[in-house]
């Protein structure tokens, strides 16, 4: 038998039992609400491997190896970010949104805040960068499938593109839950499994890391030697408050049984995230010392793995990585379905729309943004990594502080929620593109002033206005503990 | 064993993260809610 045929062994076990599990799923659903939420009946266990798995993407294998590769310990700070964010999204967060129970989040901002128009707005800011994410999604299953089986990128974008939008329409919520925590197995066998063949290859880690101290002396410190204090600080504020802002994790807990599901997902991802990313700064540092010099940093672990590893190996490796895509790239294709569905097709155009259009017009939503996604991968205007921080500075600037602020800032008002959506979105994208253009310097990224400006633009318009009765009745309704388990 | 001197701020903020987030969680679940939130009846 050739290396090919173990390694598509190993690789179509994997896939065809992610499969069965969206057509089980697929069966499942009856309307909507089994469509958008799982029926609301999550266990933890559920909400932990569908945050896990749609947080850690493929860019775990490509992209943030690469950033290992290259920064050394200083991409700590990214993770943290994320880390520090599991604190307060399922904590600060979570439990308020599952009081609150319906669908998006731009529905909960337009209640919160008794602006219906609020609505439309943020879900279109929500899907333009959650579209440049799915982007940056179907570039790492390209890359898989090029290095695989040798196909033109291109081919291989739109066949990842077509197959993640199809998953996605049979399957629903419920396959992006039950999916998402047979993945994080995958994804956590997969990282793992490389380990020995590394610390093989690389004579020992002690030869390892004096071949680090040999090409980058300070790899090992919180800075990398390659990175500024204020970078890991943005890159920090980024990772934070972009997943703040994200709907695709937020919605999580409308999925919830109860608020105690909620805590206990707090805990579980809290006790899995970090260790996860050590275990890839060891394998990223075992990669450097292996590698020193590679052209394309981004197919450093998956070049080693076609080396170094034994084929069945491969197959179940590469089969992580495409459950890790498919994973990340289900949960923001039907988080932005859902709210370019709910929030501006049903409150824009439809109101009276029956529960069974909403249905196929959802699938239809997730089939076209997949295929709109489709030609920025193709593009791929830049590294993985980078791609996903444009969408992360702009879902913090423009969602995560007035997301943040709207649940406990009890006088913040309508007019205030408008100006920090509309000032952290423009000044985040315009900053941005200018540095991208060219035309201002990149040394400072915008998050951090953004940040500081939308959150006085917050205060001041605040003060200066009066929240109404429907503002208050929504906040106090967010802490009324009596909705716990309801 | 410099390197795990060079890395120490960093695992030592790993660590600490998931001490805080597993402790926290552990006093919600204990009591059902936070130390400072108030529950219906103080509400009330």
């Amino acid at each position: 038998m050739s290396w090919t045929f173990w390694m598509n062994v190993g690789f179509f076990i994997v896939l065809a039992y992610l499969f069965y599990v969206a057509v089980v799923s697929y069966l499942r659903i009856k309307n909507t609400s089994g469509y958008y939420l799982a029926n609301r009946e999550a266990p933890a266990y559920l909400i932990v491997g569908s945050l896990m798995a749609s947080t850690v993407s493929g860019g775990m294998f490509f992209g943030m190896v690469a950033y290992y590769y290259n920064l050394g310990a200083a991409v700590f700070w990214m993770n943290l970010g994320v880390a520090w964010s599991w604190i307060i999204i399922c904590y600060f967060i979570g439990p308020k949104l599952r009081r609150f129970g319906q669908f998006t989040i731009p529905e909960y901002l337009a209640q919160r805040f008794d602006s219906p128009s609020l609505r439309v707005v943020f879900s279109i800011i929500t899907t333009l960068w959650m579209v440049v994410l799915m982007g940056s999604v179907l570039v790492q299953g390209g890359l898989l499938f090029e290095y695989m089986y040798g196909v033109d990128y291109a081919t291989a974008i739109v066949v990842i593109g077509v197959a993640v939008g199809l998953y996605t329409v049979f399957g629903g919520m419920f396959a992006v839950l039950k999916t998402d925590w047979i993945s994080m197995w995958i994804l956590l066998a997969g990282a793992f499994v490389a380990l020995p063949y590394l610390l093989k290859t690389g004579g020992g880690w002690s030869n390892i890391v004096d071949t680090i101290y040999t090409i980058q002396p300070a790899f090992f410190t919180s800075l990398g030697g390659r990175t500024t204090f204020f970078t890991a600080a943005s890159w920090f504020f980024i990772w934070c408050f972009g997943y703040l802002g994200h709907p695709g994790f937020l919605t999580r807990f409308y999925t919830a049984k109860n608020v105690r599901e909620v805590i206990k997902s707090g805990i579980g991802v809290s006790l899995l995230y970090m260790p996860l990313w050590v275990l890839i700064f060891f394998i990223s540092t075992s990669l450097r010392a292996i590698y020193p010099t590679i052209g394309d940093p981004e197919l450093v672990w998956i070049t080693f793995m076609f080396e170094h590893v034994p084929p069945i190996v491969v197959g179940f490796a590469m089969a992580a990585v495409l459950a890790a895509v498919l994973s990340s790239a289900n949960t923001w294709l039907l988080t932005a379905a859902t709210s370019v569905c709910k929030d501006i097709y049903q409150c824009a155009f439809d109101k009276n729309v029956s529960d069974k259009k909403l249905l196929t017009i959802s699938k239809v939503a997730v089939m076209v943004l997949s295929l709109i996604a489709i030609p920025i991968g193709i593009w791929r205007p830049t590294y993985i990594m980078e791609l996903m921080m444009i969408a992360y500075l702009i879902a913090g600037s423009s969602g995560g502080l007035v997301i943040l602020l709207s649940m406990y800032y009890k006088n913040m008002t309508t007019q205030a929620a408008w100006a920090g959506i509309i000032s952290g979105a423009l000044i985040a994208t315009v900053w941005r593109t200018l540095q991208l253009v060219g035309t201002i310097s990149s040394a400072i990224n915008p998050i951090i002033p953004t940040i500081l400006v939308a959150l006085a633009i917050i205060i001041i318009v605040s003060k200066a206005t009066k929240p109404t009765e429907a503002t208050l009745a929504m906040f106090n309704k967010l802490n009324d503990k009596s909705q716990d388990y309801a | 064993m410099q390197w795990l001197k060079d890395v120490f701020f960093c695992f030592f903020n790993v660590f600490l993260q998931i001490a805080i987030a597993v402790i926290m969680g552990l006093i919600w679940l204990k009591n059902d809610r936070f130390p400072w939130e108030k529950t219906s009846q103080e509400k009330d």
